[in-house]
């Protein structure tokens, strides 16, 4: 089946057949194309204005450069300089960073993999409007004043509402929570994309390397982003609600923020720097001609890293006072991190080295990328020192050092990548020319603005301050920085010159495979992916199968056309890729654009306390929602043959099915956000023990057991709903019934929680205890109203005849997210009712 | 139905395992630190010294098993599907770097006081 | 221990336009135990560093241009294996014991009883210091720190408001000052010298002009400005002073300052007992001099804008220069 040398299908096609698949997959035209949901159309939204928000952030940090560049300069006030480089931080790494990876991936992974589309489009397009608007919203505050002003990583208690008293925070709290969900969508849709929209027999060792660290960063952001999301909830209701969770005085404790701030933020390095480094490892091989040099050994080196990288939030803490043996144990973590960065390295050069490197702009920006990126990791190396860090944390040395990270590590590989693929995006490629020229300018800019920051912050000069006094001798180091970053800035400048004038996005006909690359995104494309798809038996099918372009063009391998009359893909298996059903995909709509502005509204009315009117976005957000939902779990239709006499099912449930999929990375999300609770209950007791209970004041155990009691009856409930599933009739009383019964007892575990806890004198407001027993129950709430939406929505498919015993994906869903929510409440009864008792 | 799931995951959780080991270890010695410096400063030391020897030894058995199962799991199957065995490979050298990330946690308690 | 002065000089030389080297808050002009190791930390990852960056260069030019042996030797998988993990296993390695060796000796410091215990307390946006003398009674002063030379001094930081962090590069790292907790920094301080600080967490507003100096003195200075810090300064003498003095409290002045031994006994801002004998006004942004005494007073939120004091600006000329006098009169009599 997966033999390279026979062909699937016949020639000649039938003459429609390409017609047909032309006008199913065409975009709206003209100002309609913004109901599109197509990768192609929303990844190139995606990357221009992730690209957008670059440019922002870059102009701030222009403004900055200006300030710092003479002593004791007036040009910024304090607040619009403190201001400016929390928005420049904030933009950077969550409106710019992190977006333009999942942008990119969103662009450019069903190509490389030979997909029609990613398994979500619909999800994808949520993702992005969702962070257009939210962005654009947030970003605006900077003109009214509004804009937070406590730094990127907003440490409490300066961001309480006692010394952050404007709506500054609440914006950075909501709006960061806001597109840290949209963060969260675009990674389910990446890690089932890549999973199981593969093209037939490319297996793990075959997948295109771009492709292995978008799993990674995807898988990353599930673990980390929960933690911040965490975070953000418990100093949003500090502020809101007077919850105490970081004030000291009440129990609380200020270093929980960091805590968890960092076992996002440490990672959130790595899962910006990770893409990137994929994206080298794609373009060294195609301008050296010859496969990477150890593949197998990168692909080590991506997963430590996306493992290693978790174990060293605490370095970012060095100086709270922390005993030195903690420190030491994330010293030593530090330092394991290293070694992955290490092996990509050597493995980048020693692939240049069993080829002949082309000097092209791409080859450029990455020989820039590993200088740049080489200084910044030695420098990690030293501040991963204990001793030497006490000195060098927050002083401009890191300034310095994050920057040869972050722009050696990412911004670099980027504009390679912009430069490589835009041929393949893009009727035109870009200037060789000028792009030689850009690459100098940045490169030169680059250098000159930051590494004298290195001696800068030796000398003493601390990082967010905006100004200082002549007398420190810091203005020639500061001059030069300025003049540097201005350098920086005409290259960008330059570039988008050179964008204006070449890029000219198109869906078909595009400049194609000018480098003689070997993956499948260099294939002849169009807005449906592939004419036909092929199976893969290599790394670098191109160049093993030169005819391959030719063949596919004619429709001679698998799916040529569309069986079914909609938008379809192949679903494969995870590992081996063998081909397992067809998913019919949606097309154009309206939902997931309406349904992401009226969500940006929600968290945006809410921030400045308009709350009916959030509320009435909030409803007509899920309102859209569900009528986008309603279309989902398309009915079973006979089985189809893609090619080779090859016979797909139309339709998968249960583990099969890649929504199941999708559900158990969401339940991973929401599983990590509940053990970065568990973490702070936990840690806050350490810090605060008094603040604990006596065994006389707690909740009589008759309460916590009769909520385990109706948790555990309601699982066993759905599960019998399971069994009485209707047939191919509408609806069915039992079914309804049980379900109904089933969300009612979950609910009902929790009211009598809250009650009993209540009763028992208990308030959220009086001290950390309290605080966090009262989080246990909103964390489990939360997931109790997706669980009756979600039990609504069933049962009104089952009466549309829309749910039935083999049409059942939203019922298998429901189960998923029912057990789970069953199993945190019942941890959370063991915590909040159990460890009291335990240490007291 | 569940045939895409079971057997992808024993893969999954072989080439995790190692990596996982170490930061179980690794958070497994700090929250025991954090613990046992609440504690009666007199024996922390002595409970520090056993949290880590008990902590290490259990990991080191977890990677063995794991490089066991690696090579128990070698022989049949691996040999049609192409991502199976390269995940084996991948695993093997997971283990010696989680290997040395264990050595570099546990290395610093040689020289540093308990609670200071 | 001034040996790593010559080489940051020729660094400063041969890499900076020159002169651009400054004293005045450098981690790598060490004036205590603490920061010459670290300064040797320093200086040990500058070499390696330098040396690990040349070797990656190298073998990248050799990569792109070198003779075809060379260049299959570095195209193997084992190359990448020795200098990708073996090699950086063995540096990290020594690298991780050297670190760890050099916290332990932070910690290992004699804990004799001559140990001076300075209490310091970072609030929006000054320091507050307290000695606590064995005796008598305690001492407040702000953002000026006295130390003496040559025997361990720890500092007991604590935060008011915010999180800040204490910071004297020429001295040591930095500590961070967390509300609720205690953190603690051991100083031995070599020469006498004064060192400036400035606050390194982010705290809000003007951060950036949160500063102190750090004055070391012999043993036998420090005991004898100690005692005369205990003191209460002398009634003023003259009638401008005892004017000075009258507006002081009327303004309202006492409900936010102390000075020992009058009325004025508020504990939000800076004790002024002393303020006479200090260095600076206005938390270290201005030299203290009657001018700046002055402007600060009517014009604070120019000279050090967001700072918590509001501006006397109903005070008349005549009245101000009253005040400055006796401010400047409030020192302990030698």
């Amino acid at each position: 089946m997966v033999d390279a040398t026979s062909h699937p299908n016949t020639l000649p096609r039938p003459s429609e057949e390409l017609a047909e698949l032309e006008a199913i997959w065409a975009s709206p035209r003209g100002w309609r194309i913004v109901t599109d949901v197509n990768n192609t159309v929303i990844g190139l939204f995606y990357t221009a204005t992730a690209v957008l928000f670059f440019l922002l952030a870059g102009i701030l940090a222009l403004l900055m450069r200006l300030q710092l560049a003479v002593p004791s300069n007036t040009f910024l006030s304090q607040e619009a300089y403190n201001q400016i480089f929390t928005m420049h931080g904030t933009v950077m790494m969550f409106l710019f960073a992190v977006p333009v990876v999942e942008a990119m991936g969103i662009l450019l992974l069903p190509q490389m993999l030979g997909a029609r589309d990613l398994p979500f489009p619909r999800l994808g397009a949520y993702a992005f409007w969702a962070y257009l608007v939210g962005g654009l919203i947030f970003f605006s505050t900077l003109f009214f004043d509004l804009a937070p002003s406590g730094g990127w990583f907003m440490y409490p208690p300066l961001t309480s509402s006692q010394f952050s008293p404007g709506p500054g925070a609440d914006f950075w709290l909501l709006g960061i929570g806001f597109i840290e969900i949209s963060a969260i969508a675009g990674a389910i849709e990446i890690i089932v994309g890549v999973l199981r929209t593969r093209a037939p027999g490319m297996t793990l060792d075959q997948m295109p390397m771009f492709a292995w660290t978008m799993l990674i960063f995807a898988g990353m952001i599930v673990f980390a982003f929960p933690a911040v999301i965490l975070a953000t909830l418990l100093l949003e209701l500090e502020r809101a609600f007077d919850w105490p969770f970081f004030i000291a005085a009440r129990g609380g404790d200020a270093l929980l923020w960091q805590h968890l701030f960092w076992f996002f933020g440490h990672p959130e390095v790595y899962i910006i720097f990770l893409p990137a480094a994929g994206m080298v490892s794609m373009i060294v091989p195609t301008m050296c001609g010859t496969p990477l040099v150890g593949y197998r050994l990168i692909v080590v080196a991506l997963i430590a890293t996306g493992f290693f990288s978790f174990g060293l939030w605490v370095h970012h803490m060095f100086t709270t006072g922390i005993p030195a043996l903690s420190l030491s144990f994330f010293s030593a973590a530090s330092m394991a991190v290293a070694l992955p960065s290490g092996i990509q390295v050597f493995a980048w050069i020693a692939t240049i080295a069993s080829g002949r490197l082309r000097w092209t702009t791409p080859s450029l920006f990455v020989l820039g990328f590993l200088l740049i990126f080489s200084l910044g990791g030695l420098t990690g190396v030293m501040v991963a020192m204990v001793p030497f860090d006490w000195q060098a944390h927050d002083t401009y040395f890191v300034v310095a050092h994050l920057h040869y990270v972050l722009v050696g590590g990412m911004v670099f590989p980027l504009f390679a990548a912009f430069y490589y693929w835009a041929p393949a995006f893009s009727r035109l490629a870009l200037s060789e020319r000028l792009g030689k020229w850009i690459f100098w300018l940045m490169f030169a800019g680059f250098n000159v603005a930051f590494f004298p920051m290195h001696l800068t912050g030796l000398m003493g000069m601390p990082r967010r301050v905006y100004t200082y006094p002549a007398v420190m001798q810091w203005d020639v180091l500061n001059m030069i920085s300025t003049i540097g970053a201005f350098l920086l800035a005409a290259g960008i400048a330059m570039f988008l010159f050179d964008t204006i004038r070449s890029l000219r996005p198109a869906m078909s006909k595009t400049a194609g495979n000018i480098w003689g690359a070997a993956t499948l995104e260099w294939l002849p494309n169009n807005v449906y992916g592939l004419r036909s798809i092929p199976a893969v038996t290599s790394a670098y099918p191109l160049w093993h199968h030169p005819q391959l372009a030719r063949e596919i063009e004619d429709g001679r391998h698998f799916l040529p056309g569309s069986i079914t009359g909609l938008r379809e893909t192949i679903v494969t298996s995870p590992f081996d890729a063998t081909p397992q059903y067809l998913l019919r995909l949606p097309g154009p709509g309206w939902t997931p654009l309406f349904a992401a502005v009226l969500t940006a509204a929600f968290f945006m009315l809410l921030t400045v306390k308009a709350v009916v009117l959030a509320l009435i976005c909030g409803l007509l957000g899920i309102a859209m929602t569900v009528v986008w939902m309603w279309g989902t779990d398309l009915k079973p239709l006979p089985s189809v043959d893609i090619g080779a006499n090859l016979k797909l099912p139309t339709y998968a449930n249960g583990s099969l099915s890649h929504a199941w999929w999708a559900m158990i990375v969401l339940l991973l999300v929401a599983g990590s956000l509940y053990l970065s609770y568990v973490f702070s209950y936990l840690y806050l007791w350490t810090v605060s023990p008094q603040v604990w209970p006596r065994l006389s004041a707690l909740v009589p155990i008759a309460y916590p057991i009769v909520s385990a009691l109706l948790l555990v009856f309601g699982s066993a409930t759905l599960e019998i709903a399971r069994r009485v599933l209707p047939g191919r009739s509408r609806g069915s009383g039992a079914f309804v019934g049980l379900a109904g019964l089933a969300a009612a007892a979950l609910t009902g575990a929790l009211v009598i929680d809250v009650f009993a806890q209540w009763r028992a004198g208990l308030r959220p407001e009086s001290d950390a205890h309290g605080a966090m027993v009262y989080m246990a129950a909103f964390l489990q709430g939360q997931l109790a109203l997706a669980v009756l939406a979600m039990t609504g929505f069933a049962i009104a498919r089952s009466f549309a005849g829309r749910l039935d015993r083999k049409r059942r994906v939203v019922f298998d869903n429901l189960g998923l997210l029912y057990h789970y929510t069953v199993g945190q409440g019942l941890l959370g009864l063991l915590l909040v009712h159990g460890f009291p008792r335990l240490a007291g | 139905m569940s045939d895409t799931f079971k057997p992808a995951l024993g893969d999954l959780l072989q080439v995790l395992a190692p990596p996982l080991i170490w930061f179980l270890h690794l958070t497994t010695v700090y929250g025991a630190e954090a613990l046992i410096c609440i504690g009666p400063a007199a024996a922390a030391a002595t409970m520090m010294t056993w949290t880590i020897t008990l902590a290490t030894a259990v990991a080191l058995t977890a990677l063995l098993l794991t490089a066991w199962t690696l090579h128990r799991g070698n022989a049949p199957h691996t040999q049609s599907l192409g991502s199976s065995r390269f995940l084996h490979g991948v695993s093997h050298l997971l283990i010696l770097l989680s290997l040395l990330g264990i050595a570099w946690t546990v290395l610093p308690t040689i020289f540093l006081p308990t609670c200071a | 221990m001034i040996r790593a002065r010559p080489f940051w000089y020729l660094l400063g030389v041969s890499m900076l336009l020159g002169g651009c080297t400054s004293d005045v808050q450098s981690v790598m002009n060490p004036s205590s135990l603490q920061a010459v190791q670290i300064a040797e930390v320093a200086w040990f990852l500058f070499g390696l560093g330098t040396f690990v960056l040349v070797l990656v260069i190298v073998t990248l030019l050799l990569a792109i241009r070198g003779p075809l042996r060379i260049r299959q030797a570095v195209a193997r998988e084992s190359t990448v294996i020795w200098l990708g993990i073996t090699f950086p296993a063995v540096t990290l390695t020594v690298l991780l014991v050297y670190g760890v060796w050099v916290t332990r000796s932070h910690l290992n410091l004699p804990h004799g009883g001559s140990t001076v215990s300075i209490e310091v307390v970072g609030e929006q946006w000054w320091w507050r210091v307290m000695y606590h003398a064995p005796a008598g009674p305690q001492i407040a002063s702000a953002n000026e720190i006295r130390v003496p030379v040559g025997s361990p001094v720890t500092l007991k930081l604590k935060a008011a408001d915010v999180i800040h962090s204490f910071w004297v590069p020429s001295l040591g790292g930095k500590v961070d000052m967390i509300p609720g907790r205690t953190t603690q920094l051991q100083l031995t301080v070599d020469r006498p010298g004064v060192y400036r600080g400035q606050c390194a967490e982010y705290c809000g507003g003007p951060h950036a002009l949160m500063a102190m100096d750090v004055i070391a003195m012999s043993s036998s200075d420090y005991a004898a400005w100690l005692q005369r810090a205990a003191g209460v300064p002398a009634t003023p003498e003259t009638d401008i002073g005892l004017h000075g003095r009258s507006i002081f409290l009327a303004a309202g002045c006492g409900a936010c300052h102390t000075v020992r031994g009058t009325a004025a006994a508020g504990l939000v801002g800076p004790d002024l007992t002393h303020i006479g004998a200090r260095r600076s006004v206005g938390i270290d942004t201005l030299p203290l001099t009657r001018e700046n005494l002055m402007r600060f007073i009517v014009d604070g939120q120019h000279v050090k804008p967001g700072n918590l004091m509001p501006e006397f600006r109903v005070l008349q000329p005549q009245q101000l220069e009253a005040l400055a006098l006796y401010l400047l009169s409030l020192k302990a009599a030698d």
